[in-house]
């Protein structure tokens, strides 16, 4: 009796991370509301897809005083993109990258386009894929954005370049240079992605 | 939830599924009496394995610790950066606004939780957090009623409720 | 968060057993829903699952991806719904007007929602099994087709003529029972 009570402290310790997802969601949502969210987060969870960006999704929602019928819907439809993100990336895809994927079909790439990145690489895409969907963000299309990521992923640019990229262009764009400029010249400008052959 | 193209369940079905939907919620009897079965029983095939490996590592793991503890505690700033975390720094220009607050993923959207502090000599509003690397959404909230994005990070690309949010991406190191 | 589950399992997969028992809280409800609503009873429901949660844990080192854990033991869920001998008297259970077996089903609600689960019960027990498992899976479980394929082994299309069948049986049998 005594382990089966140690059992029950034991696994109420480690259940806590887990369960205290519902409690946040029952505790400031309307029951109904938590019900049909808590059920997409079950969804979630048995097709392994990150389930945290779904409950702040929700919890955004009640923050800015959304109705019930917005907050289960945009919490389905971030689920929906998290569904697309797996079937662009692939299985092997993290929770990181699956988010970053949903951004980015969010902000206009294409599915196809998501999934030519990860198979060019053949490693985590989370980094390019937001830097995407940030410079879509800015104003940049989202074809130019997608096209350029895909060129920089194929000439093998390391993350740190598409960091760069990416405040290069903010940093353009907020001296008054277009989106779309901004990003055209700072291309041009990007270091060769491995250093010239000595003679 | 229908895919694209495919018909929606008539309003008798959908009705039924919201039924099925809130049915039985079975308690935790069943997880106490498979592991009474359990314990009765031989661990995983490769559990004792793992378990040989297990203990060295956890071992050395905590002696690891301990000795990295000690080198921290010698040498402690005041309110040290938790580890693996990157100090952000949030900023608004709101002169008339006499209440503003941070609020997004980080803080689970409470409204209350992180109040921006004023600088006299500029009027602008600022908090800086502690966060660990990835992409977080948030907006400035002013005197609890106006929500704002910030001009200096990008705009969330899936304004769901009509607010305007933006988002910060915390890397893993500073460029 | 999600790392979670991967790490639950590793220390489960080492013979954990408070690992595994936050493992099966996880997944208890949504599992525990499927079976119950498949095999028509609350009570089989939960000796489907118990069985599930033994062969998941006696399996674990079979599931090589332990960040996929749940699509894993959803499937030997499945797979245990469909061999419960159980199934094959299901559709017996609702020939003769069998208040025990409904209620075993129900829980605390309205009576124009006892009355309509009832019906429910009674319609889902009509449909064939591979199609009431497609309904269940797409419907009141949320999966995706591509995730139920998963799961099940069937093809997509399949599947979805299978769901197409049975939501329209079910509108059927529902406005029949209830005179619609």
């Amino acid at each position: 009796m005594k382990s089966f009570r140690l059992f029950l402290v034991l696994s109420s310790l480690i259940a806590a991370p887990l369960a205290a997802q519902d409690q946040r969601l029952e505790a400031r949502l309307a029951p109904e509301t938590a019900r049909e969210v808590l059920l997409l987060l079950d969804s979630a969870r048995i097709a392994s897809l990150p389930t945290e960006p779904l409950v702040q999704k929700a919890l955004e929602g009640q923050s800015k005083n959304a109705p019930p019928d917005r907050i289960i819907g945009a919490v389905r439809q971030l689920l929906g993109g998290l569904r697309d993100a797996r079937l662009a990336l692939g299985e092997v895809a993290s929770g990181p990258e699956l988010i970053a994927g949903a951004n980015a079909l969010r902000a206009g790439a294409s599915p196809a386009a998501v999934s030519a990145l990860r198979r060019q690489r053949g490693r985590e895409v989370t980094v390019p894929l937001s830097v995407l969907t940030d410079l879509v963000a800015r104003g940049v299309s989202a074809a130019a954005a997608s096209h350029a990521v895909t060129a920089m992923v194929g000439e093998g640019h390391a993350d740190r370049d598409f960091l760069l990229l990416r405040t290069q262009v903010e940093q353009d764009i907020r001296t008054g240079v277009a989106p779309g400029s901004a990003l055209d010249r700072r291309l041009s400008g990007l270091p060769a992605s491995a250093p010239p052959r000595q003679p | 939830m229908s895919e694209p193209n495919e018909a929606e369940p008539a309003p008798v079905v959908r009705r039924a599924i919201e039924l099925l939907r809130s049915s039985t919620d079975l308690d935790a009897s069943v997880e106490r009496r498979v592991l009474a079965q359990l314990r009765d029983g031989p661990p995983p095939a490769d559990a004792l394995r793992r378990r040989g490996w297990g203990r060295l590592a956890t071992i050395t793991g905590l002696a690891l610790v301990a000795t990295l503890a000690a080198v921290v505690v010698t040498r402690l700033r005041p309110n040290p950066v938790p580890p693996g975390r990157r100090e952000i720094r949030f900023t608004i220009s709101a002169e008339t606004a006499s209440r503003v607050t941070l609020v997004g993923d980080f803080n689970d959207w409470n409204p209350a939780e992180t109040p921006l502090r004023r600088m006299p000599s500029t009027g602008e509003w600022s908090v800086t957090l502690p966060l660990l690397p990835g992409s977080y959404r948030f907006s400035f909230l002013l005197d609890g009623r106006t929500w704002q994005s910030d001009p200096e990070r990008p705009t969330a690309p899936d304004p769901d409720f009509g607010t305007p949010t933006s988002v910060v991406n915390v890397e893993h190191s500073a460029l | 968060m999600e790392h979670n589950i991967a790490a639950l399992v590793a220390k489960a997969q080492s013979g954990d057993l408070n690992a595994f028992a936050a493992l099966m809280a996880q997944f208890r409800s949504p599992f525990g829903r499927y079976a119950s609503e498949m095999l028509g009873s609350r009570e089989e429901g939960e000796e489907v699952l118990q069985d599930t949660f033994l062969r998941a844990y006696r399996g674990l080192a079979s599931c090589r991806e332990p960040e996929r854990f749940g699509a894993w033991a959803f499937r030997i869920l499945v797979n245990r719904c469909r061999s419960s001998r159980r199934q094959l008297l299901r559709r017996d259970r609702f020939r003769v007007d069998d208040h025990d077996a409904l209620e075993s089903l129900s829980v605390p609600r309205p009576e124009e929602d006892r009355e309509l689960k009832e019906a429910i019960d009674k319609a889902l027990a009509l449909l064939p099994s591979p199609q009431r498992e497609a309904f269940l899976l797409k419907h009141v479980e949320g999966f995706s087709y591509e995730e139920i394929a998963e799961v099940t082994g069937a093809r997509i299309p399949a599947l979805k003529m299978r769901v197409s069948r049975a939501c329209e049986a079910l509108r059927v049998s529902l406005q029949g029972e209830l005179h619609e």
